[in-house]
């Protein structure tokens, strides 16, 4: 187990998340805040919302995900937030007006999201949704934490699993 | 779309700018405002691109600041936030007057002391 560091001025770094099996409990819990575009960032130096500097440098190049464990010591731990943001969201109602959605946003090239409730989360923009609006497509403009988990790929998904729509 | 040439850019405009400083930079601060038309996603996408063709660059840090929109209303003779594009003051003023939103340029660079 790694000694605390809160105290001393060189910045902790972390090269990858940890595997979060083990109970925090009697810990101060500390967050490292990151912007949902960011998760994927290989290289980074912020302070954590305690006060302490962490540089990440990781190992490869896998995405951060929201409640990753960063740092762990007898005294603390460090967990991964992803801060929420605008998103728009739409909830298709069938599997083609699923496709037009993710046709007309990936388009531009936007990071589309599928929640576990299937519906598809977009980081606000004004022009994309005024773009989807003059579409026809019922949406809505909530605050939302993307999760990079959730993120559609070209090259296939690790989501464990997917629901049918 | 255009931000693999944004970031070839600004890396092309540092070595230009300190050829003698260039190996030391540790991080890059970019300030993009929100009607620049620029997606942060797509410049850490395209600096983690550029790192896999220059791995000279990966001791670097790219940061992208999103800069709201802030307008001034000449009838309060104010400046107010725009949120979701609506320039409308809350005194029900419209404005066309952007103090800040469209920039897009180099805003901070560290370099790693000697």
């Amino acid at each position: 187990m790694a000694t605390d560091r809160s105290k001393l001025a060189e910045p902790l770094v972390v090269t990858e998340a940890l595997v979060n099996d083990q109970e925090l409990g009697g810990r101060t819990i500390d967050f490292f805040e990151i912007e949902w575009y960011e998760a994927s960032k290989s290289r980074m130096k912020k302070k954590t919302q305690a006060g302490i500097e962490v540089l990440v440098d990781k190992v490869n190049r896998s995405a951060f995900e929201d409640g990753d464990l960063l740092y762990l010591s007898e005294s603390r731990a460090i967990l991964l937030k992803i801060k929420p943001c605008d998103c728009v969201v739409l909830r298709p109602r069938s599997l083609q007006e699923v496709g037009t959605i993710c046709f007309e946003i990936g388009n531009k090239h936007v990071p589309i999201f599928i929640t576990d409730e299937n519906e598809v989360c977009v980081a606000y923009d004004a022009p994309l949704y005024q773009l989807l609006q003059s579409g026809g497509f019922k949406m809505e403009i909530e605050e939302r934490v993307l999760h990079p988990s959730q993120m559609i790929k070209a090259y296939g998904n690790n989501r464990r699993e997917r629901a049918a729509i | 779309m255009h931000e693999i040439s944004i970031v070839r850019n600004v890396f092309e405009t540092l070595q230009q700018t300190y050829p003698d400083k260039f190996e030391r930079i540790t991080k890059v601060q970019i300030e993009a405002g929100l009607l620049s038309n620029i997606q942060p996603i797509l410049i850490q996408n395209a600096f983690e691109a550029l790192i896999m063709e220059e791995p000279g660059l990966a001791d670097i840090e790219l940061e992208v600041l999103l800069l709201p929109i802030i307008a001034h209303c000449a009838a309060c003779n104010r400046d107010f936030e725009v949120k979701r594009h609506k320039f409308v003051c809350d005194c029900g003023t419209p404005t066309k007057n952007i103090v800040q939103g469209q920039e897009l340029q180099i805003s901070r660079i560290e370099f790693l002391e000697k």
